[in-house]
C-alpha cells in the first residue's frame, strides 16, 4: 500500500506560548493521547512531518507480535486495534520517527489516526502553520522497491541525491543510468562501494554522455529492445562542454531522457561559473572585489532552448515539488519518440552558501519568487504547472543564499528585472502558444 | 604501361573520364588505375586527373608525370605554358575542339584526335557534358579501349534517359573524332 | 559482385568505396560517421548503401566526429558491432573518445583516412594525424592498395573481437594516393565473408537485466593492472594478426605478410622501409635498381601499433644499411616517427648499422620513383662505408 498522509508544518511561524495543536489533539484523543507535542512543532523545520507519516511499509506492523497493528488500504492510516494489543511495546522500540506511543496505565499503544481524515491539529492552528499533507498522490507515481543504496555520498544536504533515488523509484528498474564526472558521480558509481544502484549506471566523459546514450539507443532499437535511457548531469555539462552534442541529438530526435540537475555550476571542482550560474552570483571565477562583482551576465535558460529544438517533452523541475516532478518524469518516460528533457534546479548547500536543512526551503522559494517557475512543454503547448499567488521579491530567495550576499540594491534590482523579463518571455510564449490553440478550436 | 594525363576544369567530369577509362579496361582484362588531382573541387577551375593501364598489375600510387597520352577537355588549355610538360616521345592528344586541331602542338605529339564533344554534349544531353563524348573519341584516336567496352560500363555510371543520351554521346564522340598523325 | 553479393566480383573503386564495401560485408549493428574530406565518400557510399536497402544497420551522421565515436562507444558497450570513418582533424576531434573506448576495451573498427593536420591551411595528404594519435591504444594498421583496404577492414574485426585481444583497430590509409584512387578491388561474398567473421558475441554488456556499473571508480592498483593487461593485449594483437591474415589467405586467396610486408629483402644487403601508398610505388624502383645490379629489397610496415619490433628485427639482422621513409616529423627529435621506433628496434635487437631516415611525402608532396631512388642510391652510399647525413628531406634538396 502506498497511500501516505500526515500533518506536516509549513510555515515557521509559532509563537512561543501556543499549544494549541496539542490541545485539539489531547481532546480529541480523550485517554489516549495527545500524539503531538507543541514544543516539537515549534522546533520542527519547515514541511517537516509533526504527525506519525502512516509509512508504506510500517515496522511496527512488522513487529506486532499479535496482529494488532494494521494498515488501512483506503485511507492509509496504520491504526492501532487496541483489543489485540498484549502491551509489548515493541512498537514503540520499532518505529524510527518516535510516533508510536504507550499508555503505561491502560498498557496499549496508540498513535495518530488522522482524525479520520480531517486532523483537528489542522484546523485548531490559529496561525496556519500547519497543513494535512496527502502524500497518497505522489507514492502513486513510485515503485515500490528502492534501487538506490541507503545513505549518501553526496554533500550533506544535497537535493540531488534525492531527485536521484526519487526518479530511479519513478523509472523502475527497465533503466539505464548515463552520467558523466560531477557531483553525482560518486553517487552513481558507487564510489568506494562496490554498489550504489542496482540500476546500470555507465560512466561517461564530460562531452559523450549524449552520444554514448544514442549509441546504446539505437543499437537498442537495431536488436529490438526497449528501455528508459536516462542520463542525469549537470548544468556545466548540458549548458557547456555538452551543448552541442545535445544539441544535434535533439534535433535527430534520439529517443533519449535527460536530466539536468542545475546546480548553477561547477560545484564538484569546487564552485566555478557554468552558463546557468545566475547574474551576480559570486563563484571562484566570478569574484567579487574591486573591479568585479560577481557573474556580470544573465544565465542561459537551457530548457526554453530545448523548446526551440521542439523535442517531445520539455520540462522544469524543483525537488521542492516533488510530485510535480514525479509527474513530469512520468510523462518523459511515456514519450513514444524522440527526447524529453527536464532541467531541475538542484540548490546547492556547499556551493552557493546556505545552511544544510534549507535546501528544499530554497528551492521552494526559487519558484515562489518567479526565478525558477515550473512549467512544461508538449505538442506545441508550453504551459506553467505551478503558479505562485503573490510572488515575493527576488531578495526574498537571495537572502538565504551567501552567494549573493554582496549585492546591493541596485543590483539586485537588476536580477529581479532579469527575472521578470524571463518570467513575463515565458508567458507570451505559453499566451501565444494559447492564443494559437485557441484559434485551431 | 601507358600513362595518361586529362586536363579540363571542374565539372566537366575529368574524374569520370578516369574512372569509366578504367572500368572498360579491367572489364577488358587489363590492370588500370586512376585519380583525380587532389583538393578543393571548384567548378570552373582548371583540374588534371590521371589514368595508367597494363597488363600486370600497377603498382605506381603517384601522380603521371610522363604521360602518353593527354586527354584536353577544354581547348583554352592550349596556350598553357605547362599543358606538355612531361609528355613522352611519340604521344597523342585527343582534344575538345570547334575545329580539327591540324597543327603539331608539340614535337613530342605524333597523333591528334579532335572532336567537338560539347556540342554533342548539348545536342544529346542538352547541357555542355562532355566526357562521354570525349571517351569516344579517346577509343577512336589511341584505338587502346574497345568501344563496346565503355559502353558496357556505361550503365555503372548512368541510368534511365541519362544512360541512353550518355551512349550517343560515346558512340557519336568515337564517330565524329578527326585523327591527325604528325 | 552483384550487390546482392552472392557472388565474388570485380569492380573499379577508389579506396574510399572500397572501405564502404568492406564496411558493409561485416554487418555492423550500428555506424556513425561525420563528412570530412578526404573521407566524406566512405559516409556517402553506406549512406547509398542504406538507401538502396544493402545495409541493414543503424546509420547516423552525427554532428562531429566526437560524437561519432561516443556513439560507437555506447552501442558497443551495449553490445553492438560498429564502424566509422574519419581523418585529420576529426580523428583529433575524437581523440578522447578513441582512448576511452581502447580503455574500455571496445572492439570498434574505425578508417582513418591519412590527411595532414592544420595548419597552415591544408587540407592534404599526410600522416600527421595517425603520428600525433599512435599513443591512444587502438591498433594502427596502413593499406598500400584498395584492395587491401578491405580486407583489412574484414580482418580488423576478426582482431578487434578476438577474445584475447578486444582492443579497437583502425585500417589506415593515405588521403587521396589511395583515398582517391580508382583501381580494380576484388569483392567477396556476403556468405563468405559472413563464414569468415561470426556475429559479435561479448560479455558483459549494458542491459538493465544485468545491472552494473560501467567505468567504476577503482584503485590505483586495480587501474595499474588494468593498464598491464591493456598492454599486454595490444602485443598479442602481433602474433595474433599473423594467424589471422594466414586464414584470411587461406579462404580468399590474398595474403600482404601480416605484421610486414617483405620484398626481395632475404638476399639484400641494404633494405628500405616504408608504410603506404609510398610502399607500392616503391616496388618499381626495387625491381629497377635490382635490374641494376644493387642488392635492395623492400620492408612496408603494415601494423603500426603495436610495432612489429620481432619481425623488424628479424628481416633487418644481416644487413648493410637500411632507409626509412617517413611521412611526418616529430617535433623536437628533427626526424621521422618510424624512424625512431626502427632505430629503438636495432638497438633492443643489438644490431649496429647505418639507419637514413626520409622524410617526403609531406603536405601532399608526391612520393616519386625518382625520390625513392634517390634515397636507395643514398642507402648504398651509407652501406659502402661512405659519409651520409642521417636525416634527408628530398623534397627540399
Amino acid at each position: 500500500m502506498k497511500l501516505s498522509n500526515f500533518v506536516r508544518k509549513i510555515r515557521d511561524v509559532c509563537p512561543p506560548d501556543c499549544s494549541a495543536c496539542e490541545k485539539a489533539c489531547a481532546e480529541k484523543m480523550g485517554n489516549l493521547g495527545p500524539v503531538i507535542n507543541a514544543g516539537q512543532v515549534h522546533k520542527a523545520g519547515v514541511y517537516k512531518a509533526i504527525t506519525c507519516v502512516q509509512c508504506g511499509n510500517p515496522a511496527c506492523k512488522d513487529v506486532c507480535p499479535n496482529d494488532a497493528i494494521v494498515k488501512d488500504e483506503e485511507s492509509g492510516v496504520v491504526r492501532v486495534i487496541q483489543e489485540n494489543c498484549i502491551g509489548c511495546e515493541a512498537c514503540t522500540e520499532a518505529c524510527p520517527y518516535q510516533n508510536m506511543f504507550f499508555d503505561s496505565n491502560a498498557k496499549v499503544a496508540f498513535k495518530c489516526d488522522l482524525c479520520g481524515g480531517a486532523p483537528e491539529c489542522v484546523s485548531a492552528c490559529p496561525y496556519g502553520a500547519l497543513e494535512y499533507f496527502r502524500g497518497g498522490t505522489i507514492r502513486g507515481y513510485l515503485n515500490d522497491e528502492e534501487y538506490l543504496s541507503p545513505g549518501t555520498r553526496a554533500c550533506a544536504g544535497c537535493p540531488g541525491e534525492l531527485i536521484y533515488r526519487f526518479s530511479q523509484r519513478i523509472l523502475g528498474s527497465n533503466t539505464v543510468f548515463f552520467g558523466c564526472p560531477g557531483c553525482m558521480t560518486i553517487l552513481m558509481t558507487g564510489h568506494e562501494t562496490m554498489a550504489g544502484s542496482r540500476l546500470p549506471y555507465v560512466s561517461c566523459l564530460f562531452t559523450n554522455v549524449i552520444s554514448t546514450m544514442t549509441g546504446t539507443s539505437r543499437y537498442y532499437r537495431h536488436i529490438g529492445k526497449e528501455a528508459n535511457l536516462v542520463a542525469y548531469v549537470g548544468d556545466g555539462c548540458l549548458s557547456d562542454i555538452e551543448f552541442q552534442a545535445l544539441s544535434a541529438a535533439a534535433m535527430r530526435r534520439e529517443k533519449l531522457i535527460v536530466l539536468c540537475y542545475d546546480n548553477e555550476g561547477y560545484q564538484n571542482t569546487g564552485n566555478q561559473m557554468s552558463s546557468t550560474t545566475a547574474f551576480g552570483s559570486l563563484t571562484t571565477t566570478s569574484p567579487v572585489g574591486k573591479e568585479l562583482r560577481g557573474k556580470d551576465r544573465d544565465s542561459k535558460y537551457m530548457p526554453l532552448i530545448m523548446v526551440a529544438h521542439d523535442i517531445s517533452y520539455v520540462a522544469t523541475a524543483s525537488p521542492a515539488y516533488l510530485e510535480d516532478y514525479a509527474r513530469k518524469l512520468t510523462k518523459a518516460m511515456n514519450v513514444k519518440d524522440g527526447m524529453s528533457y527536464i532541467h531541475i534546479l538542484t540548490p546547492c548547500p556547499t556551493g552557493w552558501g546556505f545552511p544544510i536543512d534549507k535546501s528544499i526551503d530554497v528551492g521552494k522559494l526559487a519558484v515562489e519568487t518567479n526565478y525558477f517557475p515550473l512549467w512544461e512543454y508538449e505538442d506545441g503547448i508550453l504551459r506553467l504547472t505551478y503558479k505562485s499567488d503573490k510572488p515575493q521579491p527576488i531578495s526574498a530567495y537571495t537572502k538565504l543564499i551567501s552567494r549573493y550576499r554582496h549585492m546591493n540594491e541596485d543590483e539586485l534590482q537588476q536580477l529581479q528585472r532579469l527575472v521578470d523579463k524571463r518570467f513575463n518571455k515565458l508567458g507570451l510564449y505559453s499566451q501565444s502558444f494559447r492564443q494559437k490553440e485557441a484559434l485551431r478550436t | 604501361m601507358k600513362e595518361i594525363r586529362i586536363h579540363g576544369r571542374g565539372g566537366q567530369g575529368g574524374v569520370m573520364i578516369v574512372r569509366m577509362l578504367a572500368a572498360a579496361l579491367v572489364l577488358e582484362g587489363k590492370w588500370a588505375s586512376g585519380f583525380p588531382s587532389f583538393g578543393m573541387e571548384r567548378r570552373g577551375a582548371p583540374i588534371l586527373a590521371f589514368a595508367r593501364f597494363d597488363d600486370k598489375p600497377i603498382w605506381e600510387k603517384t601522380r603521371v608525370y610522363n604521360p602518353d597520352c593527354l586527354v584536353v577537355i577544354d581547348a583554352g588549355f592550349i596556350s598553357s605554358p605547362t599543358l606538355f610538360d612531361g609528355i613522352r616521345p611519340e604521344s597523342t592528344l585527343v582534344i575538345n575542339a570547334l575545329e580539327p586541331v591540324k597543327k603539331q602542338l608539340h614535337k613530342n605529339i605524333r597523333l591528334i584526335g579532335s572532336v567537338d564533344a560539347t556540342k554533342i554534349g548539348l545536342e544529346e544531353v542538352g547541357i555542355a557534358v562532355t566526357n562521354t563524348a570525349m571517351l569516344g573519341a579517346f577509343a577512336r584516336t589511341t584505338g587502346w579501349v574497345q568501344l563496346n567496352s565503355l559502353l558496357s560500363v556505361l550503365g555503372d555510371y548512368f541510368a534511365g534517359d541519362k544512360l541512353e543520351q550518355n551512349r550517343k554521346c560515346v558512340e557519336r564522340g568515337f564517330k565524329e573524332a578527326e585523327s591527325v598523325r604528325f | 559482385m552483384s550487390d546482392k553479393g552472392t557472388s565474388r566480383e570485380i569492380k573499379v573503386l577508389d579506396g574510399n568505396r572500397a572501405a564502404a564495401y568492406g564496411a558493409m560485408l561485416c554487418r555492423p549493428d550500428v555506424i556513425a560517421a561525420y563528412p570530412i574530406t578526404p573521407q566524406s565518400e566512405v559516409v556517402e557510399t553506406l549512406f547509398s548503401f542504406k538507401a538502396q536497402g544493402l545495409l541493414d544497420s543503424e546509420l547516423i551522421e552525427p554532428e562531429s566526429e566526437h560524437s561519432s565515436m561516443g556513439i560507437l562507444r555506447g552501442a558497443s558497450i551495449a553490445g553492438g558491432r560498429t564502424f566509422t570513418a574519419t581523418a585529420a582533424q576529426g580523428l583529433l576531434f575524437m581523440f578522447e573518445n578513441c582512448i576511452q573506448v581502447a580503455t574500455q576495451r571496445l572492439p570498434i573498427v574505425m578508417v582513418n583516412v591519412c590527411r595532414e593536420v592544420a595548419g597552415p591551411h591544408i587540407v592534404v595528404s599526410g600522416h600527421s594525424d595517425t603520428m600525433m594519435t599512435k599513443g591512444m591504444g587502438w591498433i594502427q594498421l596502413h593499406a598500400r592498395s584498395c584492395q587491401e583496404i578491405l580486407d583489412l577492414i574484414v580482418m580488423a574485426y576478426r582482431l578487434a573481437e578476438d577474445p584475447e585481444i578486444r582492443i579497437p583497430v583502425a585500417v589506415c590509409y593515405d588521403g587521396w594516393f589511395l583515398s582517391h584512387l580508382w583501381e580494380p578491388v576484388e569483392i567477396p561474398t556476403r556468405e563468405e565473408v559472413a563464414r569468415f567473421l561470426p556475429p559479435f558475441e561479448t560479455s558483459p554488456r549494458v542491459d538493465p537485466a544485468r545491472p552494473m556499473v560501467f567505468g567504476p571508480w577503482i584503485s590505483s592498483k586495480v587501474a595499474t593492472e588494468y593498464r598491464y593487461k591493456q598492454s599486454a593485449a595490444i602485443s598479442r594483437a602481433k602474433a595474433k594478426f599473423d594467424e589471422i591474415e594466414r586464414e584470411f589467405q587461406e579462404n580468399f586467396g590474398r595474403g600482404y605478410g601480416g605484421q610486414i610486408e617483405e620484398y626481395r629483402t632475404d638476399d639484400a644487403d641494404i633494405v628500405l622501409i616504408a608504410m603506404g601508398s609510398s610502399a607500392s610505388t616503391a616496388k618499381v624502383t626495387v625491381d629497377k635498381k635490382r635490374d641494376e645490379g644493387l642488392k635492395v629489397g623492400l620492408l612496408r610496415i603494415r601494423m603500426f601499433t603495436p610495432f612489429p619490433k620481432e619481425r623488424l628485427a628479424t628481416a633487418l639482422k644481416q644487413k648493410k644499411a637500411i632507409g626509412v621513409m617517413d611521412k611526418t616529423v616529430y617535433f623536437g627529435w628533427e626526424c621521422g616517427n618510424i624512424f625512431l621506433d626502427v632505430k629503438s628496434v636495432l638497438y633492443s635487437a643489438g644490431i649496429k648499422m647505418p639507419v637514413l631516415n626520409f622524410i617526403c611525402g609531406l603536405c601532399d608532396s608526391d612520393i616519386t620513383t625518382e625520390i625513392i631512388g634517390r634515397a636507395i642510391d643514398a642507402i648504398d652510399q651509407a652501406a659502402q662505408g661512405k659519409p651520409y647525413s642521417e636525416v634527408v628531406w628530398p623534397d627540399l634538396e
